[in-house]
């Protein structure tokens, strides 16, 4: 049974982000991954999201594969991540940051 | 609508080109880039397809076999997060619909359906091999 070797494609999943007033969602849909086969890791700004596919029998299928650069700093010990039906959602909170609708200058 | 076949193996290599053009990405090279929908697999015991359904609850997948005819449909909706500010958009709202004839070489009703992390799984298993004397009647 190979674990992850050549002949097992590597597949980028698709990835909508979102910012809201204190953190950035991350959605990702990475059907076929179970949660003990995920790992998501934070390292110097770089996001990195890595996965086996798998058939139920338990043979891999594929790698799954997404790093993606944060442009905001982001609190690495506060990230929620939730898998259900095939996606996954990080919410990555964020210190410090402006609201979403930011009007012009503020009235005394 | 793909037709019926008399020639079983000829039935499991078409059934196999179909779900292969099936799997065919049918929009521009960004779905191009991307897994098809559809794959599929074949064993002992018949055929294995998968369909990837992400952020698609049971309840608006349709799995139909009438006769030998089996539809697959599916919609997913994105729900972004409450009050939130879109920065990228990758992923998409889609629906779909695959009808496909089953070759007589598979048993309708045995087909069986599986929801299990975004990821549909049907089996189509072969009908079982049998064997029957036939006893030659004379007048």
């Amino acid at each position: 049974m190979p674990k992850s070797g050549p002949n097992i494609p590597l597949r980028t999943p698709r990835a909508d982000l979102h910012m809201t007033s204190d953190a950035l969602v991350i959605v990702m849909d990475i059907p076929g991954v179970l949660p003990t086969d995920l790992s998501v890791r934070l390292d110097r700004g770089l996001l990195f999201v890595e996965g086996v596919e798998r058939i139920p029998g338990g043979d891999p299928q594929a790698r799954v594969r997404r790093a993606l650069v944060l442009q905001r700093q982001v609190d690495a010990t506060a990230i929620e991540a939730t898998l259900r039906q095939g996606v996954l959602t990080l919410r990555l909170p964020c210190p410090g940051i402006l609201p979403p609708s930011r009007r012009g200058p503020l009235e005394a | 609508m793909p037709r019926l076949w008399d020639d079983p193996n000829r039935a499991a290599a078409e059934l196999d080109q179909l779900i292969h053009d099936a799997a065919a990405p049918t929009r521009g090279p960004e779905q191009a880039r991307n897994r098809p929908w559809l794959t599929a697999r074949k064993d002992d015991t018949g055929w294995l397809l998968q369909v990837d359904l992400p952020g698609v609850p049971a309840g608006d997948v349709e799995v139909k076999v009438e006769d030998d005819v089996l539809r697959i449909g599916a919609r997913r909706t994105r729900a972004p997060p409450a009050g939130a500010r879109a920065l990228r958009c990758e992923r998409i709202d889609w629906s779909f619909e695959h009808t496909l004839e089953l070759p007589p070489i598979v048993d309708p009703e045995a087909v069986r359906a599986r929801l299990h992390h975004g990821r549909l799984h049907l089996h189509l298993p072969l009908r079982a091999a049998s064997t029957r004397e036939v006893p030659v009647e004379t007048s």
